[in-house]
């Protein structure tokens, strides 16, 4: 939940940044963008978290691990919404300047509603993707669900035992989530 | 309100949509903008509308160059009402909120003043059924009449239309055309470019027949019709009355 609370103001601030800042912004968005998506989350916590982490004196694993799977989300967050935001056609966007609507209220009452409904599902199954890629902060031994298994593993040796509930505890997580989607895009549907 | 363009042009990328531009908008009748596709209509509209600026020349409103700030622009947008081709409803409001949010955002209406100027609107255009019905759930006659009552809300000086019925049916058409007709004898000024010749001739006005990215001639849309002016026109009505 955490995670979630960071990486989409943080994605909203790359989208922005990407879409509309000065150059360098731009492209510093972009680099940070396309190296978070081109890299294996693995190796940017490790990298981040013992390389960087260490340097900057930050030891909270718990603490570390929401920072870096925030990184790491908001990057395909921000992409979610630049496609959603650049969907919007110019038609629409040309009536907003014709009825004389102001940069601000066209962004609030135009553009984030209709973007919102563009990017919904693909938000949904990132956030879906968030919850899992979670597990894979137990390599830096954040004691959530997956490192737990591992430990269970690691004790019993039942293998399956240990797995097989964490893969039901995932869905339990990431289930009601779709349920909620699909609700919510029905109530903003308006077209046919 | 006085708009005037003097010897206008506007480029696009190498190629000049429209080039030395000059015509008044009449006030109190119609101003119909005739002419083939791609001859420069729909770009003067735009800049008399002031959705785009000149390369070339000015536009003076009341006698006053038209800024290019955006913010000028905007204000002078305001005082306008536009339609487009397409209505360009916007797809997650139903009609009436189509209506209202020009009022209450641009306007300065409260919400109350805003639906109750809506209603008003939506029953003089016979769509005050429709009231809650979204873009997606009209017609495309009554998409463009719920365009139209949107650009009417503020009871604007000029209204501006690019093409309202090239997209309709006849019958659609039709039901358009009568809202504009009823406009323009209570007095509105209309800017209007139009592909349909039999209603430019009902309504009268005046023509500005773009040739060629120029304006060609410009004058009473009788003299138009009875006497083309020049052989573009000609040709233009020759292949209009053909089809």
């Amino acid at each position: 939940m955490s995670t979630l609370a960071l990486s989409i103001p943080l994605g909203l601030a790359l989208t922005a940044g990407r879409v509309g800042g000065y150059l360098p912004v731009r492209q510093f968005c972009t680099l940070i963008i396309e190296l978070v998506r081109g890299t294996p989350l693995l190796v940017q916590i490790l990298v981040l978290f013992y390389i960087v982490g260490s340097a900057l004196g930050l030891e909270n694993r718990f603490f570390a691990g929401i920072l870096i799977l925030s990184l790491f989300e908001a990057a395909y967050f921000s992409e979610i919404f630049r496609g959603a935001w650049q969907s919007i056609p110019q038609s629409t966007l040309n009536s907003a300047r014709a009825i004389g609507l102001t940069p601000q209220d066209t962004f609030t009452q135009i553009i984030t509603p209709l973007a919102l409904r563009n990017c919904l599902p693909s938000l949904a199954s990132q956030t879906a993707s968030l919850i899992k890629d979670s597990s894979l902060l137990s390599i830096i031994a954040v004691s959530e669900v997956t490192h737990v298994a591992q430990e269970i593993n690691a004790f019993t040796y039942s293998t399956l035992e240990s797995y097989l509930p964490l893969a039901l505890a995932y869905l339990l997580l990431t289930a009601p989530l779709a349920l909620l989607s699909r609700r919510w895009e029905r109530s903003l549907a308006y077209a046919n | 309100m006085q708009i005037e363009a003097s010897h206008v042009g506007r480029l696009y990328g190498e190629l000049w949509a429209i080039r030395d531009v000059s015509l008044k908008v009449p006030v109190g009748e119609p101003l119909l903008l005739l002419g083939p596709s791609g001859g420069g209509k729909s770009t003067l509209l735009r800049l008399l509308a002031g959705l785009e600026t000149p390369q070339d020349g000015k536009i003076t409103v009341d006698g006053k160059p038209l800024s290019t700030a955006e913010s000028d622009l905007r204000t002078y947008r305001r005082r306008l009402g536009f339609v487009f081709q397409e209505g360009n409803l916007f797809p997650h409001l139903n009609a009436e909120e189509n209506i209202t949010l020009p009022l209450i955002r641009a306007h300065g209406f409260s919400q109350k003043e805003a639906q109750a100027r809506a209603k008003e609107l939506l029953e003089r255009f016979r769509l005050l059924n429709r009231a809650s019905y979204r873009p997606a759930e009209l017609s495309g006659g009554q998409r463009q009449r719920v365009a139209i009552a949107r650009a009417m809300g503020h009871d604007p000086e000029i209204l501006l239309l690019d093409e309202p019925t090239s997209a309709l049916d006849p019958e659609m058409s039709a039901e358009v055309t009568d809202v504009l007709e009823s406009l323009s004898q209570e007095g509105k000024t209309l800017v209007l470019a139009t592909h349909a010749t039999g209603f430019a001739r009902r309504i009268g006005g005046q023509v500005a027949f773009l040739h060629d990215h120029r304006l060609t001639w410009c004058g009473p849309t009788k003299e138009f019709f009875q006497n083309p002016p020049n052989e573009g026109a000609r040709l233009y009505l020759s292949r209009i009355y053909r089809e």
